[in-house]
């Protein structure tokens, strides 16, 4: 039986009544004639007091069980099954896959019972975006079904490996869909770990999901896959809307991209920079400052998540350094302010950091913009504390960046050397 | 043609009244609810048929899905955010338009549910750039005295006015965004036999009960009705967006001669 968000009362009540969420019911209260309706679920902090119920017409309103006289279960209506014709595929065309990591693109609702599910099944993209299938064959795998900011360094693994084991395949080109809030740590985090990957590889969100006739999630699709088939570009690249129309969609590098907008379609920017590819109507344009040279495929697959993002501020309490040290960290990224600083508060807690051996990294909280710390005695004395400048790195590919050498580094050095190396056009000057 | 006689041919007429309401934001943000030509934001979208919350999709949503058009959109700045452009989740629903509506619901005798919930209905002709209105139920059964007698108030919602059309060519059609979003009820009355003076009556009874309140929006485009129309043994015709108390009594003899004529 299925109860979802009922509690209390509610709870109490529908079991006695033998009534589960989803069940067609008639119920008699304030008014002559009954309430016909579904039974719908409730959201986990409403009170005990109602029921709520899909009217005929379609609205959903909360009831009073205290004013329900009798309620009945009437035979179940069959909910519409989605009528999914299997889609064709034209052996001319190129092979695309698509890896569901779950996210608003890669949901659906069930209205009868509130549930959240996995729907990008071949078949039910094809049929809900049907010029897809007269760019490519696209083949669907669901790797997992989470909300991006659940996602963990363990996740990136996940889907690096599943990437890699189709480096070799016969697609063309990779399609990733993700939730767009960690999206851009997780495009990092493929661009470290499959360096040189010999497709391209393109992390499609959306920010209207897609049950709603406004969704960004089908010009993002179909650009994506377009964007695969027609470019002979390889390497990471998180594909959304450029503008707010539904005119232009952006390529942007992975460890360029910043989610720089709460809810807008275009929230994702290259920082500091165009994208690197722009998909409109009948082209596709190549940024010409975006030249990545080829390098050789090399996997390294693995991340240390000993690493700490530490933003300073005015009235930050060096003592927080302390803890992050003292529970085992191997490297602070910090987010300075300006051109990569913080206050001589922090210098005590920085040099014990240095001391233990920790990589110290500097961004900036401007996140556009370089770090430049020999035009003020502080950014100097941060320099002889031994803080590394981390250039324009944007602070989240910085602390992804970082969680990735220390995995891979021997030492100190090593680890110091790779952060400061230009690997995945992580720097841009 | 001949000369239609009224009350032989059994004319049922049910209204559907929309009333702006008179608030100071609008039902999901906190810009002004006031109308102007003046745009200086502008976007282009498409809109995709999505199934509606019940698994259907919506036949109107079916014919214009088929038209692919190119919707664009007109925005200022004062009437307008990144709600009304879809770029940004609603807000907290408007107080006042809650308040207006359940006075108006009160004042109709009708049962108000003590809890309800923001639905979508889903219009893809692009006058909501989400692609669905925004609507509650407030309130079912209400009464509306006219003449003396009583006649049943089915149900009324509070929803959102939809995006004003502006121009409508063969690949575009233009909206401006600075009607989208105001709070309006929808009242929508029991289909019963009369005259079409009887419905013109109606009509105004309504409109001077809603205007008492003090709390509607005044003036042409502010309050519109949709008019279903049906005699015996032939279909009902709904006419949309009927803006003048004369053009309701016209509509409901135009909509007879239509129907009689198909019969």
């Amino acid at each position: 039986m299925s109860y979802t968000g009922y509690k209390g009362k509610g709870l109490e009540f529908l079991k006695k009544n033998n009534i589960e969420v989803g069940n067609q019911i008639k119920i008699y209260a304030d008014l002559p004639l009954p309430y016909l309706g579904i039974l719908m679920p409730r959201y986990e902090y409403s009170d005990d007091a109602h029921i709520v119920l899909k009217l005929e017409d379609g609205y959903n309103v909360g009831l009073d069980i205290d004013k329900i006289k009798k309620i009945e279960v009437e035979p179940s209506q069959a909910i519409k099954k989605e009528n999914i014709s299997k889609s064709k595929t034209d052996p001319t065309l190129p092979r695309i896959l698509l890896i569901s990591t779950g996210g608003t693109i890669a949901s659906k609702i069930d209205y009868r019972t509130g549930a959240v599910t996995p729907a990008l099944t071949a078949s039910e993209l094809n049929a809900s975006v049907p010029e897809l299938s007269k760019i490519a064959n696209i083949d669907t795998e669901v790797l997992f079904s989470e909300y991006s900011e659940n996602l963990l360094p363990e996740h990136w693994i996940k889907i690096a490996e599943k990437l890699h084991s189709y480096a070799r395949s016969e697609y063309r080109g990779i399609i990733v869909a993700h939730g767009t809030d960690t999206m851009h740590y997780t495009a990092s985090a493929l661009a470290f770990s499959l360096l040189g990957f010999p497709k391209a590889i393109a992390l499609v969100g959306s920010q209207r999901s897609s049950d709603r006739p406004s969704s960004d999630a089908t010009l993002n699709l179909i650009d994506a896959t377009r964007f695969l088939v027609e470019t002979n570009t390889t390497g990471i690249f998180v594909v959304m809307h450029n503008t707010s129309s539904d005119d232009e969609i952006a390529c942007h590098w992975a460890t360029r991209v910043r989610k720089n907008h709460t809810s807008k379609r275009n929230a994702f920017q290259t920082v500091g920079g165009a994208p690197a590819f722009i998909v409109q109507d009948n082209r596709i344009e190549k940024n010409k400052l975006f030249n990545p040279s080829k390098v050789e495929y090399n996997p390294k697959i693995k991340f240390d998540n000993r690493v700490a993002l530490v933003k300073y501020y005015p009235g930050f309490d060096p003592k927080i350094i302390d803890y992050i040290i003292s529970s085992g960290y191997k490297a602070i990224i910090f987010e300075g302010t300006g051109l990569g600083h913080v206050g001589r508060i922090m210098y005590g807690s920085i040099e014990k950091a240095k001391k233990k051996g920790l990589f110290v990294g500097m961004t900036s909280q401007c996140i556009d913009g370089m770090v430049r710390m020999t035009v003020y005695d502080s950014g100097r004395d941060l320099l002889n504390l031994g803080v590394t400048p981390l250039g324009n790195m944007i602070p989240e590919t910085a602390l992804v960046k970082a969680m990735w050498a220390l995995a891979i580094s021997k030492d100190s050095d090593e680890m110091n050397k790779n952060m400061i190396e230009n690997i995945a056009l992580e720097f841009s000057d | 043609m001949p000369e239609i006689q009224i009350d032989k041919i059994g004319l049922q007429v049910g209204l559907e009244i929309h009333q702006q309401l008179a608030t100071s934001t609008k039902l999901f943000c906190k810009c002004s609810p006031t109308e102007s030509e003046e745009y200086s934001i502008k976007f282009t979208r498409k809109l995709r048929l999505a199934r509606s919350e019940l698994g259907e999709y919506d036949p109107s949503a079916v014919f214009e899905s088929g038209k692919e058009k190119t919707i664009a959109y007109h925005g200022n700045p004062e009437s307008s955010c990144l709600v009304e452009q879809d770029e940004e989740p609603p807000h907290e629903l408007s107080h006042e338009a809650k308040e207006i509506a359940l006075i108006i619901a009160s004042a109709l005798e009708s049962r108000i549910f003590t809890e309800t919930y923001v639905m979508r209905k889903i219009v893809i002709d692009g006058s909501n750039t989400s692609g669905f209105q925004r609507t509650m139920a407030v309130a079912r059964q209400g009464n509306l005295q006219v003449d003396g007698k009583k006649l049943v108030v089915c149900t009324i919602n509070l929803e959102e006015d939809a995006a004003k059309l502006i121009r409508d060519s063969s690949n575009t059609r233009e909206y401006g965004l600075d009607r989208l979003g105001i709070p309006l009820v929808e009242i929508t009355l029991q289909h019963i036999p009369g005259k079409p003076e009887d419905f013109k009556k109606i009509a105004l009874t309504l409109g001077r009960l809603l205007r008492a309140t003090k709390r509607v929006k005044r003036g042409l485009g502010s309050i519109r009705q949709d008019v279903n129309v049906s005699i015996e043994g032939g279909d009902r015709v709904e006419v949309k967006g009927v803006q003048k108390l004369d053009q309701l009594e016209k509509s409901s003899n135009m909509r007879q001669e239509g129907s009689t004529a198909s019969r």
